[in-house]
C-alpha cells in the first residue's frame, strides 16, 4: 500500500514537472500519452490467433490480412494522437459550493483547424463529459467534483481520453488547468435567528448606506463595488462616479462566533453559515464577528460571497487544499 | 428510443451493410443454411433499435444456435471440413448481431467480422475473392469507426470515408511487412477437406472418364517457362502411367519410388533439349505431378518412378509452386526389365478377339513394328473414325465395339485401342494419362491448363529406341493436338456444358481473346507473386531488390522505410496544424497587455477586452480616454470585416501609437 502511494506521490510530482499546472494549455507530443487499450490488447491477441492461421494453411492473403490488420492497430496510433493533438484548454469560471456538494469548473475546449472526436473529459471519480470540437470552435464545458469540507478546493488533474476511431488505442492526458473554488462551510440551521441591535445614535438611524434605494452618486474610490459605478454615465463621457444606495430601516445583525453556545470549530462555522444564508433571504444587512475577525456590516451578492469566504478559509493554513 | 443498446444508429447501419457483404457468397451459396438465420437476426435487431421488441433470453438465444447447428448438419457437408468451420463462424457471426448490448458486444462483433473474412480466404483465394473481402474489410473498419463515434449525428459516409484513409495510409507498411517477413513451417498439420468432390484425373482411366473432364474448364495448373515455350504439339504434360488391363479399366502398376531420378539408361538423342519451368498447381489432393519430358531435378524432394513420371510425397492440398528442370524429347529405357515388358504385354483372356485376330493379320503383312505402327496409325485416319466428346455407349467387348462398330470415340478410345492393338503381337505398350496442350499467353511466358486439355496417348517400347511416344488421337483428329481442345471441340454440344461462361466459348472474337488472355496474365502475376509468395520467391524478390540477401541488408531495408515513414508522418503533423501565426494586431494587443501587467494590471483567463477595459480605467483613472481609445481602435480591427486595407492601414497607425504613449504607473 506504501509503496503503491510512494508511486502515485513520485508520478504525480514527474507529471508537474512534465506537464506544469497552466490556466491554458495546448496537447502536444509532450504532453499526450498513448497506449493500447484493453480492446487494444485483445485485438492484438485475435491478431496472433490470426498469424497462426495464416502460418499453419500457409495461406499468403491471411498473411495479407494479418499485416494490413497490424499496420491499421498503428495506424489508430497515428490518428488518436491526431485527433487529440493540437486542442487547446483553458480555465474558465467556477463556481463556490457549500461543502457536500459539488462545485463546477468550467474548462474551454477550442480547436484549431480539425474537429475532434469523442473527448472524454472530467476527474477520474467523477462522471465524465463526451464531446466533440469543431474547427476553430470553443466549447465550454462544465465539470462537476464533488467537495467534502470547506476550504480552497483544488479538484486535482483533469483527465482528457479518447478511444477514437477503432477503440484500440486509449489517448489521453492529465492536465491542471491551476483551477481552484472555494467550498463554504456546510449550512445548518438554529432555531433561531440572531437578535438585530440598534447601535448608535437615531440620528443615523434612518440614512445608514445600504443597498436598497438609491440615493444619489458620489466620486469613484478605490475599493467601491464595481456593480455601483455608473457606467451610463461614464460612457457618456462623464467622470467615474459610484451610485450610493440607502439601506431603509436599521436592522443591522451580527453573525456573531459568540452567540453559538457549541465549541467545535466546523459546526459553529456551519450554523454561522446557516445564519448568512437566511439573514441573506431576508434581505438583511448583516456583519460577522470571528475571533479576530470583523466584517462590517453590509448587504447582497457580493458582501455575502465575502462573508462566506471569510468562514470557508477560517483558520486554515494558506495552502491548505479541500 | 435505443433503450436496450449503446450502438448508434450510424454504426448499426454499418453493420448492416459490412455483415450483409461479408454473407453474401455464402448467402448464394447456402441459401438453405444462411437466409433464414440472417434475415431473423437482422429484422430481430431492427426491431430491437426501433424500441419494439427486447433482445432475445438466454433460452431463445440457444434454441437459435441448435436450430442453426441442425440447420448446418443436413447440408450434408463433409464433418471436419474447413467449410463446415467457416459456416460455423459465420453463423456465430451472424447470431452475435442478436446480442448488441454494451460496447464490448460490438468491439467482439468486429472481431467476428475480421475472422469470418479469414474464413472466407481459406475457402478461396482468386483475385476477385481478395479484392471482394477487401471491400468486406473496409466495411468492417467503418463500423468499428462508426461505433466509436459516439450518439451525435453525422453524416453518414464519414466512417467510410475515415476508414479508407485509415486503410490507405495502413498498405504501405502492410506491403513492407508482406515483403520481409519470413515465412515459418506450419506448427501442425490442419486438414483441409473441401467439401465438395472435385472434377480432376483419376488414378484409373476407363472409357468416359476423360470427356467428363472436358466439360469443365476448371484450372489445373500453370507453366511458366523459363527457357523457351515448345511447340503446342509438344506440350504432353504426363501424369500417369497405366499399365494393367482388366478390359474396361486401365491401372498403374505398384512401382518403387525413388528419392532421385534414376538416369542409368538414358538414351542420347540429337534433337533433345533441357527446359526449365515453373509449375503452379492448384490443389488436386493426390499426390500425382504433371511433367513435361524427363524431369532430372526439381527444387523440392520428390518421388521419382521409372516411368520417368514424378509424384509429389503428399497429397498437394493446397496451391503449390514448383521448379523443374528437364530434359525433351530424350529416350528411356534401352534395356527392359522382364517385369515390366510382362506388364506391358498383359492382356486380359477372353475379351477383345476380334481385335485380337485384326491385329494378328496385319502384323503378318508388315515388315516392323515400326512399319505395323505406322499401318495402325493409317488406319485411324483412312477409315471413318471420328473424334467426339459423346461416343456412342460400349459393350463388355469395347474396343472391338470401338474398332468394328461405333468408330467414334474421344482420346482415352484411341489411346486403349491402340495399347491393345500392340500388345496383341507382342509389342510392349502402356497408356498415358495427363494433360496435352494449354493456353500459351502470347503477353508473357506462361501455358495455362485446364480440365478440358485432358488427354489420353500412348507409349510403345521398341527394342534400342526404348520407349517412344506415340498419338492415336493426332491421327484421328490432328487439329486437337495441332491447336488445342478448345479449337476442336467447339462445335460439340458436351464441350464446356459445364462451365456456360467460360471464354473459351467466345474463341472466334479476337478482342475478346486478347482480353481474357489480359486477364490471365493478371491472374497468373496474382498467383506468381501474391498466393505463392514464400521462401525461394521471398528470397529472390528480395534479392532483386537488395543484390544480396542478408540479415544487415534486410535490416537496413526496413529500418529505413520505418525512418522514411516516421518522417512523413512527422512533417504531416508539424505541418499540418502548427499554430496559427499571430497577426499584427494580436503581437500588439499582447504589448498592450505587457504594459499593463508591468503596471500590475494581468488580464486574467476568459477576460474579454470590455472587461479589462473597465479594470484598467479603475486602477488609471488618468489614462481614461487613452484606454478608452485603445480598447475601440482593438475591437474595431480585430472584428469590423467592413473595413478595406487604407483604413486598416490608418486605424493600425493609430492603436500603436495610443499604445507606445501609454502609460501605465
Amino acid at each position: 500500500m506504501s509503496l503503491k502511494r510512494f508511486l502515485q506521490k513520485r508520478f504525480k510530482l514527474w507529471l508537474n514537472r512534465r506537464i506544469p499546472p497552466s490556466s491554458h494549455i495546448v496537447l502536444n507530443q509532450r504532453r499526450i500519452f498513448i497506449f493500447p487499450s484493453r480492446h487494444g490488447l485483445y485485438f492484438l491477441l485475435v491478431l496472433l490467433l490470426l498469424l497462426i492461421a495464416a502460418i499453419n494453411y500457409e495461406n499468403n492473403l491471411v498473411y495479407l490480412l494479418f499485416f494490413l490488420l497490424l499496420s491499421l492497430f498503428n495506424t489508430a496510433i497515428l490518428f488518436s494522437y491526431q485527433n487529440v493533438s493540437a486542442l487547446t484548454l483553458a480555465a474558465g469560471k467556477t463556481q463556490a459550493a457549500f461543502a457536500g456538494d459539488s462545485a463546477e469548473f468550467s474548462v474551454l475546449l477550442s480547436s484549431l483547424r480539425k474537429t475532434h472526436y469523442q473527448l472524454h473529459i472530467g476527474w477520474p471519480e467523477n462522471p465524465h463529459a463526451s464531446v466533440d470540437i469543431a474547427p476553430n470552435e470553443e466549447k465550454r464545458v462544465k465539470l462537476y467534483c464533488h467537495s467534502q469540507q470547506r476550504g480552497m478546493l483544488n479538484p486535482g488533474r483533469i483527465l482528457l481520453e479518447s478511444y477514437y476511431p477503432l477503440g484500440f488505442i486509449r489517448c489521453w492526458s492529465w492536465i491542471d488547468l491551476d483551477m481552484q473554488v472555494v467550498i463554504y462551510p456546510k449550512p445548518m440551521t438554529l432555531p433561531h435567528l440572531p437578535s438585530s441591535n440598534v447601535e448608535g445614535d437615531g440620528k443615523h438611524a434612518n440614512h445608514r448606506v445600504g443597498n436598497d434605494d438609491f440615493h444619489g452618486f458620489k466620486h469613484y474610490e478605490a475599493g467601491d463595488s464595481l456593480k455601483k459605478v455608473d457606467w451610463r454615465g461614464f460612457a457618456k463621457g462623464q467622470a467615474l462616479q459610484s451610485k450610493v444606495f440607502m439601506a431603509q430601516g436599521d436592522e443591522r445583525c451580527w453573525v456573531d462566533w459568540y452567540a453559538i453556545p457549541h465549541h467545535d470549530v466546523e459546526q459553529c462555522l456551519s450554523y454561522l453559515c446557516g445564519w448568512v444564508l437566511a439573514l441573506e433571504r431576508l434581505h438583511k444587512s448583516y456583519g460577522l464577528r470571528l475571533p479576530n475577525i470583523e466584517i462590517k456590516p453590509a448587504q447582497g451578492q457580493v458582501h455575502k460571497r465575502r462573508v462566506l469566504s471569510v468562514l470557508a478559509l477560517y483558520q486554515l493554513p494558506k495552502n491548505e487544499r479541500a | 428510443m435505443f433503450a436496450e443498446t449503446h450502438l448508434n444508429r450510424l454504426s448499426f447501419s454499418w453493420l448492416l451493410i459490412a455483415q450483409g457483404f461479408l454473407l453474401l457468397p455464402q448467402l448464394i451459396r447456402f441459401p438453405a443454411l444462411f437466409i433464414a438465420p440472417w434475415l431473423l437476426c437482422t429484422v430481430w435487431a431492427f426491431a430491437v433499435f426501433q424500441g419494439k421488441i427486447r433482445w432475445p433470453n438466454a433460452w431463445v438465444k440457444c434454441a437459435l444456435i441448435i436450430i442453426s447447428m441442425t440447420l448446418l448438419l443436413i447440408q450434408g457437408l463433409p464433418w471436419y471440413s474447413t467449410e463446415v468451420m467457416v459456416c460455423m463462424l459465420l453463423l456465430a457471426y451472424l447470431l452475435k448481431l442478436l446480442e448488441l448490448k454494451n460496447h464490448r458486444d460490438s468491439l467482439i462483433m468486429a472481431y467476428l467480422s475480421y475472422f469470418a473474412i479469414v474464413g472466407q480466404l481459406l475457402l478461396s483465394q482468386s483475385l476477385w475473392s481478395g479484392l471482394y473481402l477487401f471491400i468486406a474489410l473496409t466495411l468492417a473498419t467503418t463500423f468499428l469507426i462508426a461505433a466509436h463515434m459516439g450518439g451525435q449525428p453525422r453524416p453518414f459516409l464519414l466512417p467510410l470515408k475515415t476508414a479508407m484513409k485509415m486503410l490507405a495510409v495502413s498498405l504501405p507498411v502492410m506491403l513492407m511487412a508482406f515483403l520481409i517477413f519470413p515465412r515459418l513451417e506450419p506448427f501442425w498439420s490442419v486438414p483441409m477437406i473441401q467439401g465438395q468432390a472435385k472434377t480432376g484425373m483419376s488414378a484409373t482411366m476407363a472409357p468416359g472418364m476423360m470427356s467428363e473432364l472436358a466439360q469443365s474448364d476448371a484450372l489445373v495448373f500453370r507453366a511458366r517457362f523459363i527457357t523457351d515455350v515448345p511447340a503446342m504439339h509438344q506440350l504432353y504434360w504426363r501424369a500417369l502411367i497405366l499399365t494393367q488391363f482388366d478390359g474396361r479399366q486401365w491401372s498403374a502398376l505398384d512401382e518403387r519410388k525413388y528419392n532421385k531420378v534414376i538416369l542409368d539408361d538414358v538414351i542420347k538423342k540429337p534433337n533433345a533439349v533441357s527446359i526449365d519451368y515453373q509449375l503452379t498447381l492448384e490443389p488436386s489432393y493426390k499426390n500425382w505431378l504433371f511433367s513435361l519430358g524427363q524431369v532430372i531435378h526439381a527444387d523440392q524432394p520428390l518421388n521419382y518412378l521409372r516411368d520417368a513420371t514424378v509424384q509429389s510425397k503428399e497429397a498437394i492440398q493446397t496451391r503449390q509452386q514448383l521448379n523443374f528442370h528437364a530434359l525433351m524429347n530424350a529416350g528411356r529405357d534401352a534395356q527392359i526389365y522382364r517385369y515390366h515388358r510382362k506388364a506391358a504385354l498383359q492382356l486380359p483372356v477372353g475379351f477383345n478377339v476380334k481385335t485380337l485376330s485384326f491385329a494378328k493379320d496385319l502384323y503378318a503383312k508388315s515388315d516392323s513394328n515400326e512399319d505395323y505402327i505406322e499401318r495402325i496409325l493409317q488406319h485411324f485416319s483412312l477409315q471413318p473414325f471420328y473424334y467426339t466428346l459423346s461416343p456412342p455407349l460400349l459393350g463388355r467387348n469395347y474396343i472391338d465395339d470401338f474398332l468394328f462398330s461405333t468408330r467414334r470415340g474421344f482420346c482415352e478410345h484411341y489411346a486403349s485401342a491402340f495399347v491393345v492393338l500392340m500388345r496383341a503381337v507382342g509389342i510392349p505398350a502402356r497408356v498415358v494419362t495427363g494433360y496435352q496442350g494449354g493456353d500459351i499467353n502470347p503477353y508473357e511466358q506462361h501455358v495455362t491448363v485446364r480440365q478440358l486439355d485432358a488427354h489420353a496417348w500412348a507409349e510403345v517400347w521398341l527394342p534400342k529406341k526404348g520407349w517412344v511416344h506415340q498419338d492415336p488421337t493426332a491421327a484421328v483428329a490432328p487439329e486437337r493436338i495441332e491447336k488445342g481442345s478448345a479449337q476442336s471441340l467447339q462445335k460439340e454440344d458436351k464441350f464446356l456444358s459445364r462451365s456456360p461462361l467460360s471464354s473459351k466459348h467466345f474463341q472466334s472474337l479476337s478482342w475478346l481473346l486478347s482480353m481474357s488472355y489480359r486477364y490471365d496474365q493478371l491472374n497468373a502475376l496474382w498467383h506468381r507473386n501474391v498466393l505463392n509468395y514464400s521462401g525461394d520467391t521471398q528470397q529472390n524478390v528480395l534479392k532483386r531488390l537488395l543484390g544480396e540477401v542478408s540479415m544487415r541488408s534486410v535490416l537496413i531495408f526496413t529500418l529505413t522505410f520505418f525512418m522514411i515513414c516516421a518522417l512523413l508522418v512527422s512533417a504531416f503533423f508539424l505541418l499540418a496544424y502548427r499554430p496559427k501565426k499571430a497577426s499584427q494586431v494580436t503581437l500588439m494587443y499582447r504589448r498592450f497587455l505587457r504594459k499593463a501587467a508591468k503596471g500590475g494590471l494581468v488580464k486574467s483567463v476568459g477576460e474579454g477586452p470590455l472587461d479589462f477595459k473597465q479594470r484598467c480605467i479603475i486602477k488609471w483613472p488618468h489614462q481614461q480616454e487613452q484606454i478608452v481609445l485603445i480598447i475601440s481602435y482593438y475591437l474595431q480591427l480585430q472584428y469590423d470585416t467592413g473595413l478595406d486595407k487604407q483604413q486598416q492601414a490608418l486605424l493600425f497607425k493609430a492603436f500603436s501609437a495610443s499604445i507606445k504613449a501609454l502609460k501605465c504607473h
